[in-house]
């Protein structure tokens, strides 16, 4: 019975399900698989027929990310109710974002955000690892991501007058065992205290290219739920990308930070979404 | 402790828990949630007082169970395949111990996992699951027959007794 208390022991209630036993008597009704049923047509609608609504469940620490178009811009703090005329994107709701002590990063990220006051910069390292103890992180472990050849990593350094508000880290690897044609990037973003409201809410860029068509789905596995997008290239041949080039990609979120993981796999596209799931399942 | 505590209280200790031994019996997340949901909003309606901290597991537990044996009533779809798309065993020998366990009767299925997961006793069990002492051993036995080649030797032995 050892194996079978090992395989209870793995399984672990998701972000999702968390918020939603949280919220119960917020509610006060009974939010069954309808409610998710619901929430996931309108993310489907929202992406195949645009300018559908967003839902918006905020608890705790539990926060909505929502993901716009290009060609639409995020309301203005305290004009949501703009969201339901023209909100276009998909939304990632229920997930534990974690707001960071500004003193647990590091003093070198601290001095230097300091100095610069309310600005950008970049640093570049040799590796997520590399730059992950440069800003003094703890990031999630990987197993699928660990096992690849370092690549050059991109940290952001967003900052205010008070100090560090957000870090983004960008890795981006090439080639992957059998897929000599694969680009996968990695963003991971996070979030200081100087970033907390009781009302705050993520804006993401939604990234696609124009000229992509896609379609979204929920992604649960493991206690990791995600939303993962499959978009197509529907022009011409063009420097934006060949023609049904398909481009996948997982939204999450993963101990208090926001992941996005993008996988394109020119020579076997198909495998752009075994890669994807290969990298979710190393969580 | 205001009522919004006390419930997140609840939850962070018990939800896997719950969500476990649901899933052990309807082998559906999406059902085992539901129960699991069903089980805290039981809760927000009775607000029952509890003595010790066993109290209220073992309560949680039997409100999961009642719900878990309604919706077993309404279906019949086995439900080994679908509990292990979901979350996958490590390797085939945990696999097959998962679906053989699954393959129990519902009934057996309780008294396994509440008993070689949870480690409750036979009399622990009988309470949780409101059936007499000697119905759950004469579960549990007929369920370590069918597992027979899955269990230690000390397994097959077990008087049914809490495992320490």
């Amino acid at each position: 019975m050892k194996q079978y208390r090992e395989y209870m022991d793995g399984i672990q209630a998701s972000d999702t399900f968390h918020w939603r036993l949280l919220n119960l008597e917020a509610h006060k009704c009974r939010p069954r698989r309808l409610v998710r049923a619901v929430l996931v047509a309108a993310c489907l609608c929202t992406t195949l027929i645009g300018g559908a609504f967003a839902i918006q469940l905020i608890g705790g620490d539990f926060r909505t990310i929502n993901f716009y178009e290009h060609e639409w811009c995020p309301p203005p703090p305290g004009r949501e109710d703009v969201i339901g005329q023209s909100f276009s994107g998909y939304v990632l709701w229920g997930g534990a974002i974690t707001f960071f002590p500004v003193s647990s990063f590091s003093e070198e990220v601290q001095a230097l955000t300091l100095e610069n006051g309310a600005n950008i910069a970049y640093l570049y390292f040799d590796s997520l690892d590399a730059a992950a103890e440069y800003t003094g992180m703890e990031l999630p472990k990987n197993t699928a991501l660990r096992d690849l050849p370092p690549a050059r990593c991109e940290v952001q350094i967003d900052s205010s007058d008070d100090g560090l508000t957000r870090l983004t880290f960008n890795e981006s690897f090439r080639a992957l065992n059998d897929c000599d044609g694969l680009d996968l990037n990695v963003r991971i973003t996070a979030l200081s205290e100087l970033m907390y409201s009781p009302d705050f809410e993520m804006w993401f860029d939604c990234g696609f290219p124009d000229s992509y068509t896609y379609t979204t789905e929920e992604f649960h596995q493991n206690g990791v739920t995600a939303i993962i997008s499959y978009a197509v290239y529907q022009h011409e041949d063009s420097p934006s990308g060949p023609y049904g080039e398909e481009y996948y990609r997982a939204n999450l979120i993963r101990d208090g930070v926001v992941y996005e993981i993008g996988v394109k796999c020119s020579d076997s596209p198909k495998e752009g979404r075994a890669i994807l799931e290969k990298v979710l399942a190393g969580f | 402790m205001d009522r919004s505590n006390r419930l997140e209280e609840l939850v962070n200790k018990y939800e896997n828990t719950l969500l476990r031994a649901a899933l052990a019996i309807l082998g559906n997340a999406q059902e085992a949630e539901d129960a699991v949901q069903e089980t805290f909003l039981r809760y927000l309606e009775k607000r029952p007082e509890f003595r010790d901290r066993e109290h209220e597991k073992a309560w949680l537990l039997r409100v999961t169970a009642n719900h878990c044996k309604s919706v077993l009533r309404q279906r019949k779809r086995h439900p080994a395949v679908e509990l292990l798309d979901i979350y996958p065993a490590p390797d085939q020998g945990s696999r097959e111990l998962v679906e053989a366990i699954l393959a129990l009767p519902a009934n057996q299925r309780w008294a396994v996992h509440l008993h070689y997961y949870e480690g409750y006793s036979t009399e622990e069990i009988a309470s949780i699951l409101g059936q007499r002492p000697g119905t759950v051993r004469s579960h549990l036995s007929r369920a370590r027959k069918a597992l027979r080649i899955y269990l230690t030797d000390n397994e097959k032995e077990d008087c049914c007794e809490t495992i320490p």
